[in-house]
């Protein structure tokens, strides 16, 4: 039983003394390889013989000093041993700790695999001359082929759409790609220049955070792009829904006189008012008459809304006690045009102090050329493109038009429209 | 006979306007326009005492600059500032254009006749406050002049750097007054803030 157990320690002992001294030879500089390695084995062997002769019934062959080595109590065997295989394990920790905290020829190798990017480095013509293990097993989600070059992979990458493991979702410049782990990657393509000499590099980069953000702002932006949309129409509505409230209070004021003309006059038709005289019917008339004028002249805001219209500026331009001709083709329902008119009509009265505004235009090239011109005495200095001016030549270059101010005695606009805008 | 210029984009107005001033022995009609910026030329060329200037009128024209430059002109006119909106700026900038008088719309004939017989006296009559509208939760009383200095410039589309160089504040206390409005509103962002104080009229842009 005693050489059993010495055996089993034994062998345990040469199992550690091989893996301390395949980590140890790697490092030949070190003392344990050259001196105490082939102790340590030398001793652990004589203890297997020693084993083998008293299994096989051969220990009484032995010299008397072997013997007596072996007749010593277990626990100094077992010492010996376990003292060897405590030193061995020693020797590999520190390797360990030596080879992670020192530079040698795997450092290199080491660093690109612990750094948290995929890399990979090629000559020009593709072939690979570097790769990390991240890169590795990124490339390996893509394609099952194993890629030799680079130009190769990246046209892979390129390429890529979806598949079980990975989807292309591209948010910046580069390819990107959200794999089944929910993370997030890009990949870049560089060339780094040496002397003579250049090279490929292809790094791929967790963009998770990155991603994540970005997702969340476009879903902000989507949210508040809505909102804003919202604002401007309110703001574009803002004018009718005031006019809209005022209106329908004003109406309603009609509507209370033309109640009230009715029930009078009624009361009249029954005989219900004693003394009907001049006084009371020139009363009720006029109720009548204000209310007719009121119905009419809202029928009449309802016309002009639908129809532009040249008959308002006629209509304006005798009421500022301005003549207005206008001669020939004018695009009537080209409300920047209409806009023009009006603003030469005030600009010549002001400026100008002129007493007739003259409108010419006619058709050409598919647009419509109007020139604009007044009787008047302008000065020079006094026309400048201010808020109106400015106004009417931005709504005509938005419609692809020209304008020019001329001010050779009165004013004077020249204005092409590039097509009618109903 | 004192003769108005009556200036409004709506027909439906201008009528009542009409029927107000033709019914009464006093005033006489010099004219009605539906565009702000045609008053000057207006005057210009007929005898005007008294206008009634709406303030938002047809193709966006402000009442209020047309009158700041009659003013200038003629500062014999009397103009009586109309409107129906509660934005609370415009009171200042009559006062500032030289308006003598400032009428919130009502429907009735005496309101506008008061107004227009004290205005011919020589009185200045403008209404003490301006008409409350709520925002969200929030009273438009309940904000400072500070925040509604802020919410005006928000409304116009301005950042907060923006309103900061404007009202000549930090930003941070632009985003101070900016909190506290959404706190008495209970919105949770100032689209929301801006959106209902331009849809109620407390605010206008570009006014």
């Amino acid at each position: 039983m005693k050489h059993e157990i010495i055996m089993a320690t034994a062998y345990f002992t040469v199992l550690m003394l091989s893996a301390a001294s395949a980590v140890r030879w790697l490092r030949m500089r070190h003392l344990f390889p050259m001196f105490f390695a082939p102790i340590f084995v030398c001793f652990t062997l004589y203890e297997l013989v020693i084993c083998y002769q008293v299994k096989f019934g051969t220990f009484d062959n032995l010299d008397r000093y072997t013997q007596a080595w072996y007749n010593l109590p277990i626990w100094v065997h077992e010492a010996i041993l376990l003292l060897e295989d405590i030193f061995c394990l020693i020797l590999v920790q520190r390797e360990r700790y030596v080879r992670r905290h020192s530079i040698n020829v795997n450092s290199v190798a080491d660093a690109l695999n612990n750094v948290d990017c995929g890399l990979m480095y090629s000559e020009w013509d593709g072939t690979i001359v570097l790769i990390n293990h991240k890169m590795w097993q990124l490339a390996r989600i893509f394609s099952d082929a194993q890629y030799y070059n680079a130009l190769d992979f990246w046209r892979m990458i390129i390429s890529f759409d979806e598949s079980a493991d990975a989807k292309r979702i591209d948010f910046t410049s580069w390819p990107a790609f959200l794999l089944k782990d929910n993370t997030v990657w890009s990949f870049e393509r560089s060339i780094l220049s040496d002397a003579d000499k250049r090279y490929l590099e292809i790094v791929a980069r967790d963009v998770t955070d990155l991603y994540n953000k970005r997702v969340k702002v476009e879903e902000e932006i989507k949210e508040l792009s809505s909102v804003q949309g919202r604002l401007q129409e309110v703001l574009k509505n803002i004018s009718t829904t005031g006019n809209d409230e005022e209106l329908l209070a004003y109406k309603v004021h009609i509507h209370d006189r033309l109640g009230n003309a009715i029930l009078r006059t009624r009361q009249i038709l029954r005989g219900n008012v004693q003394n009907f005289e001049e006084p009371a019917r020139e009363s009720i008339l006029g109720l009548w008459t204000n209310t007719i004028k009121a119905f009419k002249n809202n029928r009449l805001e309802v016309e002009q809304n639908k129809e532009g219209s040249l008959a308002a500026l006629y209509s304006q331009a005798e009421t500022l006690g301005i003549e207005l001709f206008m001669f020939g083709d004018f695009p009537v329902y080209n409300e920047v045009a209409i806009r023009a008119v009006r603003e030469a009509m005030y600009n010549s009265i002001r400026h100008a102090y002129a007493n007739s505004l003259t409108v010419e235009s006619y058709k050409e090239d598919g647009g419509y050329r109007v020139h604009i011109y007044d009787d008047g005495k302008a000065q020079s200095d006094a026309v400048v493109e201010g808020g109106g001016l400015k106004s009417i030549r931005r709504g005509v270059e938005e419609q692809g038009g020209s304008m020019r101010v001329a001010v050779p005695e009165g004013v004077e606009l020249f204005i092409f429209f590039k097509e009618e805008a109903k | 006979m004192t003769r108005v210029l009556i200036v409004d984009d709506s027909v439906t107005v201008r009528t009542l306007f009409e029927t107000i001033i033709e019914g009464s022995e006093q005033y006489s009609l010099a004219g009605t326009l539906e565009n702000a910026k045609a008053a000057l030329p207006f005057c210009m060329r007929s005898p005007v005492d008294l206008i009634l200037m709406d303030v938002y009128t047809k193709d966006r024209e402000n009442g209020l600059e047309a009158a700041r430059e009659i003013k200038k002109e003629f500062p014999d006119i009397k103009i009586i500032i109309s409107t129906s909106l509660p934005e609370e700026s415009f009171l200042e900038k009559a006062k500032a254009a030289g308006c003598e008088s400032f009428w919130y719309k009502e429907v009735g004939e005496l309101g506008l006749l008061d107004i227009m017989n004290r205005t011919m006296r020589g009185e200045s009559v403008y209404p003490d406050t301006t008409p409350t509208v709520s925002v969200g939760l929030a009273k438009s009383v309940e904000f400072t002049p500070m925040e509604m200095k802020v919410l005006r410039e928000l409304c116009n589309g301005k950042l907060n750097k923006d309103i900061a160089k404007e009202l000549c504040m930090s930003e941070n206390t632009v985003k101070f007054h900016i909190n506290n409005m959404l706190q008495k509103a209970g919105y949770s962002n100032r689209y929301q803030l801006a959106i209902d104080a331009v849809e109620q009229k407390l605010i206008v842009p570009g006014f």
